[in-house]
C-alpha cells in the first residue's frame, strides 16, 4: 500500500507542479521539434532525395534562386541566368517578410518562366526542390553539411528522444535489454548441455563397469574350467594327454587370452570411462561454481574482504563437488540396479519393481525435508522414528500405503513423538548447560539440578537411579578429582582426590552400604590408569571401584578388587597403578548408554580414549569421529546380530512395541535395565546392567595363610585388613597384612564346629555380598536351581583372566556348544549375558571364599535356601 | 535449520557438513538408490508364484499383509534389508573413493 503523500504548502505544491510541467513542457516541445524532424520526410512537402532532379540537370530556377525567392530576395544579383529565367523577378522584399507583393507565393499566381528560347512558361512544376534544404542551407549556416545527411542525423536522434520520452528511460537502450536475456538463455543452455554430459558419461560410466565386470567373471570362469579340466586328466591312470580330448593349445590359449584380453580393453574402457565422468562433474562443479562466483560480484560483499570472498567460494566448491560426487554415485547406483532389473529375467516381477520405486520417489519428491530425513534415516537404520519396516512394507503396498504413511507423519501422534524426542534431546543441552556448573550444584545439593534430572529422564527417584543418572552424565564430563572429592560429599562420604589426568572419563557410583557405615564413592576409570603421582595423600581414600564384569585371576583382580570394595575404612588403600597390576587400560569397560545409544557409547569412548582406538585399528590419521562412527556401528551389528537372529526374537521385539532391528533390542535391553554396553579388549559387546552383589573381592585363600585354615570346621576369624589387603596384594604376592588364625576363643567354644561353619559363612555373605541381590531377578530366577548346578554350569575358565567372562560368554555362541542351563531373565527367558554375569560372580564367591570353600554339603542347597540361610543380615547394617 | 535429531540422522548418513540445498540433493538420489536395491533383493527372494500373489496384495494396498506376506515368505527380510544398506554404503563409498581420486 503507498504511502500518503505529506501534506504540502498549496503554494509549494503549485511551484513543484509548475517546475514539473515546466520540464515536461521542455520535453513535449522538443518531442515535437523531433517529431517534426522525424515527420517531414513523409510531408510532400519535403521531398526525399531520390525524387530530386539529378544535380545535372539544371532547372529554369536554381534552388538557391527560388530560396531565395521565397524569402523575397531578388535572383538577379546571384549568379548567371540559368537555362530557366524567370523574367519576372521579384522585387525588394515586401512588409511580408521579404516576399514581395508580386512574389507569385504570395499572390498565388503562377511562375512565369522563361524557357531558354524566350518562351514564357506560365505555372507548370515547380523544379523540384527540397525546400526544407533549400530554405536551410541558405538562410542558416548548417557547416556545409549535406541538408540530407543532417535530416539523417537529427531523425535518428529524435528517434532516440523520442523512444526514451515514451519509455521514461534514459539509461537502458532495448538492445541491452535483449542481450540480457540473450545471455540468461546462453547460460541456461549451457547448463542444460552440462547435465546432458553428465547424464551421458554417466550412463558410459555403469555400461564400462557392467563389461568389466562380466569379462573378468568370464576370465576366471574359463580359468577355473581348465584348471578343473587339467586336473581331471592328470588324475587318470593312463595319462592321457588332455590335448588329445581339449581343443589344440593354441586354440585354448587364444580363448583364454582372448577373454584376458578382453577384460584388460574392458577395463580400460572402464577407466577412461570413469576419467570421462570426472571431467564431467568437474565441468558441473565449475559451472555451479561461475554462478556463485557471479551472485558474489552482483551482491558485491563490501563486508567482507577479497580473500575471505574466496575462501567463501572455495569452500562452496568443495561443497558442490562432494554433493555432486555423492548424488552422482547414488544415481550411478541406481543405474546399476535399473540394468540389473533389465538383465535378470524377473518376468512380471519387473513392471512391479519399477512401479514401486517410481511410487515411492514421485512421493518421496513432495515430502517435506524433515521428513525426507526421517524415511531417509530408518531405511539406513540411522535411528529415525520411523522404523524400516513400516517404510517398506508402505513402498512395496504401493500409493495408497505411501499416503497412509505420509498421513501418519503428519498426523499429531508422530508430530508429538518427535516433539518428545526433541525433548529428550535438551538432555544433552542440559549437561552442556551444567557443565562448568555442575561442581557447584552437586555441592549446593543443588534441588533445580535434580529435580531437572529427574523430569527428562521420568525419574524414580530411588537412591540407586540418582546415582546412576549422575553417573551418566557426570560420565559425558570430564573428570576431576575434584568432581570425584564434591561427589563423594554429596553423598555424605568423605575424602578427596587430587585432580586426575584431564580427559579422563569418570563413572561414579556410590555405594551406601559400607558396612563399615560410611558411604564410599567408588570411581570407574573406564581406561586410563591412574598414576601414582597424580594422586596424594588424599587420593588414597579415592577408591577406585573394580571392574564388576571384570573377573580377572586371582593374581590380577584380587587386589584390585579388594583395595576397590574394602569395607574397612581404616585400612589403607592403595589405589591401583600399572606397577601394582590394578585396572589397566585392557579391561572391560563398562560404558554408559546415553541418549545416542548403543553405539553412541561407544563412539564416545573411542574419541575420548584415541589409545583404544588405535588398538581397535584406528591408524591415528583418519578423522577419528568417523572412524570410531563406522566402528561402533560394526561392532555393534556383529554382537547383536545372533540374538536378533534368535527365533522368536523379531517377534518378542515387536510385541513389547520395539522395531525388530539393533536398534530396537537396544532400547529393549536398556527398558529391563540393561543400561550399560560393556566391550572388550576384543570387541566383543555385550548389554549389562552394570550391577554387582560381590564386594570386596574373595580374598585369596593363600593370602590368608594357607588352605588349611580355610573353614572347614576351624574357627577362623578373618580380621578386617586381611581381606582389603594392602598393595603388596595386588601383585599377587601372598602377604597380608593382617594376621591369619585369630579367633575369638570365647566364640569357638560356645560353638559347634558346624555352628561355626554357619556364622563364617554368614559373615562372609554379609560382608562380601550386597543385599540387592535378594531383589535381583536373575537370582529369583535361579531360586531353584542348587549351588552345584551352577557351578556345574560355570566353569572357572567363565572368570579367569580380564576377558574371560566376555571369552566364555561369546564363545557359547559357537556351533556345537551348550548354553548353560540356567535359568534367564533375557525376553525370551533365556539366559542372557547379565545372567551370566551374575552367575560367574557367584559361582567365583562360592568357589574361592575361604569361608565356602570345600564346604560340604552347600552344592545341594539351592539358590533360595541359601541367600536364605546365609544371607538374613543383608542389609541390616 | 534441522533440529537436533535431524542432525543426528544427517550426520549418520554422512552428509551433515553439506549446504542445506545439497543435502536434500543427495538425500533424494541415496534414498532412491537404496530403495531399489532392497525391492529388487526382497523381489528376487521370491518364486514367481510369490511374486504373483505379493503384486496382488500390493493392489489391495495393505502394508499389513505386506508385512505378514514377508514374515511368511521371507523370514530373514530385515537381515536382507541391512545387508542391501550395507552393500550399497560400501558400494557408495567406493564410487566415491574413485571419482574424488
Amino acid at each position: 500500500m503507498p504511502e500518503k503523500p505529506e501534506k504540502l504548502d498549496p503554494l509549494k505544491l503549485s511551484e513543484q507542479l509548475e517546475a514539473k510541467l515546466g520540464a515536461e513542457m521542455d520535453m513535449e516541445l522538443s518531442a515535437v521539434e523531433a517529431s517534426k524532424v522525424i515527420a517531414q520526410p513523409e510531408e510532400p512537402a519535403v521531398l526525399p532525395v531520390a525524387e530530386t532532379e539529378p544535380a545535372g540537370k539544371r532547372e529554369i530556377l536554381t534552388q538557391e534562386e527560388i530560396d531565395e525567392l521565397l524569402r523575397g530576395v531578388a535572383p538577379a544579383d546571384k549568379a548567371p541566368a540559368d537555362e530557366l529565367s524567370d523574367v519576372r523577378r521579384p522585387e525588394s522584399p515586401s512588409i511580408l517578410g521579404g516576399r514581395r507583393a508580386t512574389d507569385p507565393i504570395i499572390t498565388g499566381e503562377p511562375p512565369v518562366f522563361q524557357r531558354p528560347g524566350g518562351e514564357l512558361v506560365s505555372g507548370g512544376r515547380r523544379p523540384a526542390a527540397d525546400l526544407d534544404a533549400g530554405l536551410n542551407s541558405a538562410s542558416s549556416s548548417l557547416n556545409g553539411k549535406a541538408p540530407f545527411t543532417e535530416r539523417e542525423e537529427k531523425t535518428e536522434v529524435a528517434e532516440k528522444f523520442i523512444v526514451s520520452e515514451k519509455s521514461g528511460t534514459t539509461e537502458k537502450l532495448p538492445i541491452e535489454l535483449i542481450e540480457v536475456a540473450e545471455e540468461s538463455e546462453k547460460e541456461s543452455k549451457k547448463s542444460e548441455e552440462i547435465e546432458a554430459a553428465l547424464a551421458r558419461a554417466r550412463e558410459e560410466y555403469v555400461t564400462a563397469w557392467q563389461a568389466t565386470a562380466k569379462a573378468e567373471k568370464e576370465t576366471s570362469k574359463l580359468s577355473v574350467i581348465r584348471e578343473k579340466i587339467r586336473n581331471f586328466f592328470n588324475k587318470r591312470e593312463d595319462k592321457i594327454s588332455e590335448e588329445f580330448f581339449v581343443r589344440p593349445p593354441e586354440r585354448k590359449e587364444k580363448t583364454v587370452g582372448g577373454a584376458q584380453a578382453e577384460a584388460q580393453e574392458a577395463k580400460e574402457r572402464f577407466v577412461k570411462a570413469q576419467e570421462s565422468l570426472k571431467v564431467s562433474i568437474r565441468a558441473y562443479r565449475d559451472s555451479e561454481v561461475a554462478q556463485i562466483e557471479k551472485k558474489a560480484r552482483e551482491v558485491k560483499l563490501v563486508e567482507k574482504t577479497e580473500e575471505e570472498i574466496k575462501e567463501e567460494i572455495e569452500k562452496q566448491a568443495k561443497g558442490i563437488l562432494l554433493a555432486t560426487t555423492l548424488r552422482e554415485a547414488a544415481k550411478i547406483d541406481s543405474l546399476k540396479t535399473d540394468k540389473k532389473i533389465e538383465v535378470e529375467s524377473m518376468g512380471k516381477a519387473r513392471r512391479y519393481v519399477n512401479e514401486k520405486t517410481e511410487e515411492f520417489t514421485d512421493w518421496y519428491k513432495n515430502l517435506p525435508f524433515k521428513y525426507k530425513i526421517l524415511i531417509s534415516g530408518s531405511l539406513a537404520g540411522a535411528g529415525a522414528i520411523t522404523g524400516s519396516a513400516a517404510v517398506l512394507t508402505a513402498v512395496m503396498a504401493g500409493q495408497m500405503a505411501l499416503r497412509s504413511l505420509g498421513g501418519a507423519m503428519t498426523t499429531a501422534g508422530v508430530e508429538k513423538l518427535v516433539k518428545s524426542l526433541q525433548e529428550k534431546s535438551a538432555e544433552k543441552k542440559l549437561t552442556k548447560e551444567f557443565e562448568g556448573k555442575f561442581l557447584e550444584a552437586l555441592k549446593n545439593q543443588n534441588d533445580a539440578l535434580d529435580d531437572k534430572l529427574f523430569e527428562i529422564v521420568k525419574g524414580q527417584q530411588s537412591a540407586k537411579n540418582k546415582r546412576f543418572i549422575i553417573a551418566g552424565l557426570a560420565g559425558g564430563i570430564v573428570g576431576t578429582g575434584i568432581l570425584a572429592s564434591l561427589v563423594k560429599e554429596a553423598f555424605g562420604a568423605s575424602g578427596g582426590v587430587k585432580t586426575l589426568k584431564s580427559g579422563q572419563t569418570m563413572v561414579f557410583r556410590a555405594h551406601p552400604d559400607n558396612i563399615a557405615g560410611k558411604d564410599i564413592i567408588d570411581v570407574q576409570q573406564p581406561s586410563q590408569p591412574i598414576r601414582p603421582e597424580e594422586l596424594g595423600e588424599a587420593g588414597k581414600s579415592f577408591l577406585p571401584e573394580s571392574d564388576i564384569s571384570e573377573p580377572g585371576g586371582p593374581e590380577e583382580l584380587g587386589g584390585a578388587e579388594t583395595s576397590a570394595e574394602s569395607p574397612a575404612p581404616e585400612a589403607s588403600m592403595e589405589a591401583p597403578t600399572a606397577e601394582n597390576g590394578g585396572r589397566a587400560v585392557e579391561s572391560v569397560e563398562s560404558l554408559v548408554i546415553g541418549k545416542r545409544g548403543v553405539e553412541g557409547a561407544i563412539i564416545d569412548y573411542f574419541k575420548d580414549n584415541p589409545d583404544v582406538a588405535k588398538k581397535f585399528g584406528w591408524d591415528g590419521e583418519a578423522d577419528i569421529k568417523k572412524w570410531a562412527g563406522t566402528k561402533a556401528h560394526q561392532l555393534w551389528l556383529a554382537s547383536v546380530e545372533t540374538e536378533l537372529a534368535k527365533p522368536g526374537m523379531a517377534e518378542k521385539l515387536t510385541e513389547q512395541g520395539f522395531t525388530p532391528d539393533a536398534e530396537g533390542y537396544a532400547k529393549a535391553m536398556r527398558k529391563i535395565g540393561q543400561g550399560f554396553v560393556e566391550l572388550d579388549g576384543q570387541g566383543r559387546i555385550s548389554l549389562s546392567d552394570n550391577t554387582s552383589f560381590f564386594k570386596a573381592e574373595t580374598p585369596l585363600l593363600e593370602e590368608l595363610g594357607g588352605a588349611e585354615s580355610a573353614v572347614s570346621g576351624s574357627a577362623v576369624e578373618v580380621p578386617p585388613e586381611a581381606s582389603a589387603p594392602a598393595g603388596e596384594a595386588l601383585t599377587g604376592e601372598a602377604t597380608v597384612s593382617a594376621e591369619p588364625n585369630i579367633s575369638t576363643p570365647k566364640i569357638e567354644s560356645l560353638l559347634n564346629a558346624e555352628d561355626l561353619t554357619d556364622q563364617k559363612i554368614k559373615e562372609a555373605v554379609t560382608r562380601f555380598v550386597d543385599p540387592a541381590v535378594l531383589k535381583d531377578k536373575t537370582f529369583k530366577a535361579a531360586a531353584k536351581i542348587t549351588l552345584s548346578q551352577l557351578l556345574e554350569e560355570v566353569p572357572p575358565e567363565a572368570y579367569k583372566g580380564k576377558y574371560g567372562l566376555s571369552q566364555y560368554w561369546h564363545s557359547l555362541s559357537e556351533p556345537g556348544v551348550k548354553t548353560p542351563k540356567l535359568p534367564g531373565t533375557s525376553l525370551l527367558g533365556e539366559i542372557s549375558y547379565d545372567d551370566f554375569r551374575k552367575y560367574a560372580e557367584m559361582a567365583k564367591f562360592l568357589r574361592e571364599n575361604p569361608a565356602l570353600k570345600n564346604v560340604t554339603g552347600l552344592g545341594k542347597m539351592t539358590m533360595e535356601e541359601f541367600l536364605h540361610l546365609y544371607g538374613e543380615d543383608l542389609g541390616r547394617k | 535449520m534441522p533440529n537436533l535429531i535431524q542432525q543426528d540422522v544427517l550426520k549418520e548418513l554422512g552428509i551433515n557438513q553439506l549446504p542445506a540445498e545439497r543435502q536434500e540433493e543427495v538425500l533424494a538420489a541415496m534414498t532412491e538408490a537404496v530403495i531399489k536395491r532392497i525391492i529388487l533383493r526382497l523381489v528376487g527372494e521370491l518364486s514367481e508364484e510369490k511374486r504373483g500373489q505379493l503384486e496382488e496384495i500390493a493392489d489391495a494396498g495393505d502394508s499389513a499383509k505386506i508385512s505378514e506376506f514377508l514374515a511368511a515368505n521371507i523370514p530373514d527380510h530385515e537381515t536382507l534389508v541391512k545387508e542391501e544398506v550395507v552393500s550399497f554404503k560400501k558400494d557408495m563409498q567406493a564410487t566415491v573413493d574413485g571419482l574424488l581420486a
